[in-house]
């Protein structure tokens, strides 16, 4: 067991960002009374597990050292196949799920390939492959996409289980299982390597290439998850769905206290990104703020947020 | 200077592209045509030169899909029917294009973040100044403007003439301290600087011009377009990376001209011509673009490992 000052020391930017989630929070709530009320609440607490799943591939990606711009249309692609393949029925949900996640996992180890095996810068890789995605959408529903998502699908993203939200299980389960694997597994130690120094990782035996490959997988597979979820939250699936998930599944993470340089990060940090974001992104028609200056908005968290996890 | 047979690689694509497009279409390639084709070129012409700038320093401007798009927006929307109007707002946009593109230096240079994390910062910001300048598309361009950008003097079109100022700057470019210095620092920052040159100002001077062109991109689709768009210039941020490495630019920097850049576009361009021509929907043209962009990508990388498997055994 390590001592407290210990685990301040180890854990400060994630506490940071806890610490910050939690004054925003209660800041707004001083402001604007409505904001903290249980129904409000609920409804933060099923948009913060959205943008966590989503990010969660992200977090590994960005630990190793890279970075997934592919995510925003790997998102749509899954929501709109979601309503397109069901017809907006529960029948063939069964199968169609797990060929929907399996479909947006090629996608990510395409992306690993090209990053890992053939060189390929990530944000070159990925940006490529979001305009293959976003054109192959295009082309596929010729530009009229929709749809409704299929009631189950719905269901798991806003209802609930006891007084718990289906979708926010979901993700309590996936962070003890990213938690773990992160601190506890050798594949969880391999990443920190290869985001700290890729020849230390080569040489301490870490298969670079192989690893560098499987957190693509991962992101494209909860890009996929966070995308199904995501249609099932609003019940339909429209084109460019995703695009806000470009911006924000990075500042989450980074939020989160992982820096882009690779080599630090966890995901519980994610965790609290999520919720700041998803704080700010409720707070923004508190404010009378135009959905247009979102994007101003974005850019300079995550600028203060390059900055902030650099410094400590 | 040597002469890498790989550096003719971009001009057969262009000349195969070319003749079939001419095969297909028998007829169609004229004066008239070319004029068409400058000037549907040449914004990702000058986006390119600018993207070329900044890859020669290894790094990459995402940014100027936001910058695009802000002096875009501007332009179709705020300017006077006046010429001085027109003269005066127009050698604003080109200042706020610098003058942007100068922020992202500052940031990478002072600030010291990665250049792709700096530019996806500003670029999200600059996207979001567009969307509050022109929440959608739409455009109120005095016709004078665009008269005079897409004139044809003597048969010439001005699209042309700025093309080949394009490539005659880039030549000019080369041989001064500036350029020479661009060019050694995306082949070894630290000889660079070890020679003596200030590399933070290098820096700062190359995203600054990638802004400045960026800026003028935006402006001369204003005319092509003869309207405005709050994303108009989220596209030119994959096409521009693209036609610079078709071109021949390394993304590892040191490595490339803007002269290929320009031959990139157009065969980015007729790449698209030949598509529309066989019958497939321009919704599937990002697939396309994105596809190519990995090939030659994964191509040059390939040949590289390639190589340098073939040394490592020599």
């Amino acid at each position: 067991m390590k001592s407290l000052p210990a685990f301040y020391r180890s854990n400060r930017a994630i506490l940071l960002a806890y610490a910050g989630a939690l004054l925003i929070f209660i800041v707004i709530t001083i402001i604007s009374p409505g904001f903290a009320g249980p129904r409000h609440i609920r409804i933060l607490l099923i948009d913060a597990s959205v943008i966590g799943l989503i990010a969660l591939g992200q977090t590994f990606v960005i630990i190793t050292g890279g970075i997934d711009v592919s995510i925003p249309w790997t998102v749509s692609c899954a929501a709109i196949f979601l309503t397109l393949f069901t017809g907006g029925h529960d029948a063939h949900l069964w199968y169609i799920v797990p060929l929907l996640l399996l479909g947006t996992t090629f996608i990510g180890l395409l992306n690993g390939l090209g990053i890992a095996y053939l060189d390929i810068p990530p944000i070159i890789m990925t940006l490529g492959m979001n305009s293959i995605l976003l054109g192959g959408m295009l082309g596929i529903t010729g530009g009229r996409p929709g749809g409704e998502a299929p009631p189950f699908v719905q269901l798991v993203a806003n209802g609930n289980l006891g007084p718990i939200p289906y979708i926010v299980i979901i993700w309590i389960v996936l962070i003890i299982i990213s938690t773990v694997v992160l601190r506890k597994t050798a594949f969880g130690r391999q990443l920190y390597f290869l985001g700290s120094s890729e020849s230390v990782a080569l040489f301490s035996g870490v298969n670079v290439r192989f690893t560098k490959m499987l957190v693509y997988c991962l992101s494209g597979f909860t890009a996929g998850l966070g995308g199904i979820l995501l249609a099932g939250r609003i019940g339909q699936s429209y084109l460019g769905m995703g695009d806000p998930y470009l911006f924000q599944s990075v500042i989450v993470v980074i939020i989160g206290g992982a820096s882009v340089l690779g080599g630090s990060g966890q995901y519980i940090g994610t965790v609290a990104g999520a919720f700041i974001l998803t704080i700010i992104n409720g707070l923004l028609p508190v404010f009378n703020i135009p959905s247009s200056a979102q994007q101003i908005v974005y850019g300079f968290v995550l600028f203060f947020a390059v900055l902030l996890t650099s410094v400590f | 200077m040597k002469l890498q047979p790989r550096s003719f690689i971009p001009y057969i694509i262009l000349i195969a592209l070319i003749v079939s497009t001419s095969a297909l279409q028998p007829n169609i390639v004229s004066l008239d045509w070319l004029g068409i084709k400058t000037n549907t070129i040449l914004p990702l012409a000058l986006a390119t030169a600018g993207q070329t700038l900044v890859l020669f320093t290894g790094g990459i401007d995402l940014s100027i899909g936001g910058i695009i798009s802000v002096t875009n927006s501007l332009e179709a929307t705020r300017m006077s029917n006046s010429v001085e109007g027109v003269v005066l707002f127009t050698l604003g946009m080109l200042l706020l294009g610098l003058l942007l593109g100068a922020v992202n230096g500052i940031i990478i240079v002072r600030v010291g973040l990665q250049p792709f994390i700096a530019t996806l910062v500003t670029w999200s910001i600059y996207g979001g100044l567009a969307l509050w300048i022109l929440p959608t598309d739409r455009g109120n361009v005095p016709q004078g403007f665009i008269d005079v950008l897409l004139a044809h003097p003597a048969g010439i079109p001005v699209s042309l003439m700025l093309l080949v100022v394009l490539g005659l700057f880039w030549l000019y470019l080369k041989k001064t301290p500036l350029g020479k210095s661009i060019l050694s620092l995306g082949s070894n920052a630290k000889a660079s600087y070890l020679s003596g040159i200030n590399v933070n100002r290098v820096r700062l001077t190359v995203y600054a011009l990638s802004g400045f062109f960026a800026a003028t991109a935006g402006i001369y689709r204003t005319a092509q377009v003869a309207s405005g768009s709050p994303t108009a210039g989220n596209n030119f941020i994959l096409l521009s990376v693209s036609a610079a490495v078709i071109g021949g630019t390394s993304l590892a920097g040191g490595k490339g001209s803007i002269i290929g850049g320009i031959i990139g576009v157009c065969v980015l361009k007729l790449i698209g011509d030949l598509l529309v021509f066989s019958g497939v929907s321009s919704h599937w043209a990002a697939l396309f673009q994105g596809l190519l962009l990995i090939f030659i990508i994964a191509f040059v990388s390939i040949t590289e490992q390639v190589k340098r498997r073939r040394e490592g055994l020599l």
